[in-house]
């Protein structure tokens, strides 16, 4: 994210490429970074993985914060406001419809083998470490556009908003919603943002309430909002109903 | 008839203990040849070499005439190898039928730019054709009623029918089975001997680890025998049976 956000806001402000490329740009130079990571990352799984990716980010940020090219500790500002409610849900929708269709693709399903049980995914002649690494890369990509369009709509960038504090709050909006559905993160990240503003009239008190949302949810639903076959479930529930109703 | 399969002098060793030693074997194609031998002779290791899942210490695999001693697991497959488990390892959360579609992967090759820009809420041609190939294998093993059901629900002797099943959807030209009949009763096992000799009549050369002695003189034409991590004999059922050293090797000696 970090990567998305400094590469734009460079692009449009020091060479003045239209919005739309620097965008595109960001999101490809940050896929490429996460590919890089991919690979050492392959080693490692679960609450590893997920630290490791948070100590890299952490090592992202610190070349920020020294580079004097991106302002250093000063952050980066004068950038123009390019970014609207509009492009972002353009972004969104995208986004949303392309990982839709590669979840219900071939890819798809091998991904959800691999997650299963990857030695037999692996005998079954599915290449899974360049599958684990692109994925690790497009995972990058999307968090690169987030960057940019953040870049552009807080005009001023500074390492630290993409620290670790950052990191974990976007680790949780994802569990929160349900890690293995598309709608799951986003859900959970509008909740989650949302939820404090609307408490904002009982100021310091409102993360109490986030912090007992929290609780409730890994206690009530650990597994997220929305899960993958909640649909599927709920249409088969209900189907069932009617048939016990009407025999 | 040909060779389709042949190791030369594959030995493998884990941190000095040495689970084979220099085993020389070689598979007709059309062959069902089965590798017995009392537990921890290194029945499952050789699997796991010849499938790609471990590396081998020494030695030589050779598969279609090519060697494929340092493939990884998934180009072995591609090849046309195929293999179960000798504890299953299925896809638990996924249907029967999500899981013998996984097993058309190597068949599928729409490129990543055509599905993410295919039209949603529709099934696309592809996705049709691998549906319809996964059901015709799902019938042929018999479990075309229970596609749709989560794999872990099945019951014991269907999970590894489905794991033969998947193996198939790969099209394998040598399918390896570790164990198919491992805590099936007389029924399930019966069952799964018309199975084999089905997909025998297809042209699939199979390499089987068994216990299940009955099963093994009845299928077999050719039988290995391990013990120790060695290769202590070789033949046709009826040379094994009447072989001193196997009898020794299972009943021991006085």
């Amino acid at each position: 994210m970090g990567i998305g956000a400094y590469s734009s806001a460079a692009m449009t402000v020091n060479y003045h490429v239209p919005f739309p490329i620097a965008l595109l740009l960001s999101g490809l130079l940050a896929g490429f970074v996460g590919i890089l990571v991919g690979f050492p990352a392959l080693r490692i799984r679960g609450l590893y993985l997920v630290i490791m990716t948070l100590g890299f980010a952490e090592v992202v940020r610190v070349f920020f914060l020294t580079s004097d090219y991106f302002g250093a500790a000063y952050g980066f500002g004068g950038i123009s406001e390019l970014t609207d409610l509009r492009n972002v849900f353009v972004v969104l929708a995208l986004i949303i419809f392309a990982v839709h269709r590669l979840e219900q693709s071939y890819l798809g399903r091998a991904l959800e083998a691999i997650k299963e049980n990857d030695l037999a995914a692996e005998t079954l002649g599915i290449n899974t470490t360049r599958l684990k690494v692109s994925v690790f890369g497009l995972g990058a990509m999307v968090a690169g556009l987030g960057g940019a369009l953040y870049a552009h709509y807080a005009l001023f960038v500074d390492s630290n908003n993409f620290g670790f504090h950052r990191s974990i709050e976007i680790v949780i909006f994802c569990i929160f919603g349900g890690i293995n559905s598309i709608w799951g993160p986003p859900i959970g990240a509008a909740i989650l943002t949302l939820f404090p503003e609307m408490l904002r009239f009982i100021q310091e008190w409102r993360m109490v309430f986030y912090g007992l949302l929290m609780v409730l949810m890994m206690t009530f639903r650990p597994q997220g909002l929305v899960t993958r076959h909640m649909f599927r479930e709920i249409l088969a529930r209900i189907r069932r109903k009617g048939i016990v109703e009407n025999p | 008839m040909s060779r389709i399969l042949e190791t030369i002098e594959l030995s493998k060793r884990f941190n000095g203990f040495s689970a084979l030693r220099s085993i020389s074997i070689a598979l007709k194609a059309g062959d069902i040849h089965a590798i017995i031998g009392p537990n921890g002779a290194g029945k499952t290791t050789l699997f796991n070499l010849l499938s790609g899942v471990y590396r081998c210490s020494e030695g030589k695999v050779i598969f279609l005439e090519e060697e494929i001693t340092d493939l990884k697991p998934y180009q072995i497959s591609i090849m046309g190898m195929a293999r179960t488990f000798q504890n299953i390892c299925l896809f638990p959360k996924m249907s029967v039928l999500e899981n013998v579609m996984v097993g058309r992967h190597v068949h599928s090759d729409t490129s990543l730019f055509k599905i993410v820009l295919s039209p949603p809420f529709r099934k696309s041609a592809s996705e049709v054709k691998i549906q319809k190939k996964a059901e015709e294998i799902l019938d042929f093993v018999g479990l075309y009623r229970q596609r749709e059901q989560v794999a872990s629900s099945l019951p014991y002797g269907d999970q590894r029918r489905l794991e033969v099943a998947r193996a198939l959807a790969t099209e394998p030209r040598l399918l390896l089975l570790d164990e198919p009949v491992a805590g099936m009763n007389p029924n399930e096992t019966e069952s799964v001997l018309d199975l084999i000799k089905k997909i025998e009549s297809l042209g699939i050369t199979i390499l089987l680890i068994e216990h299940d002695m009955k099963l093994v003189m009845g299928l077999a034409r050719q039988i290995t025998v391990l013990n120790f991590g060695e290769k202590i004999a070789e033949g046709s059922p009826n040379e094994i049976q009447n072989n001193q050293r196997v009898i020794e090797a299972y009943l021991g000696t006085e």
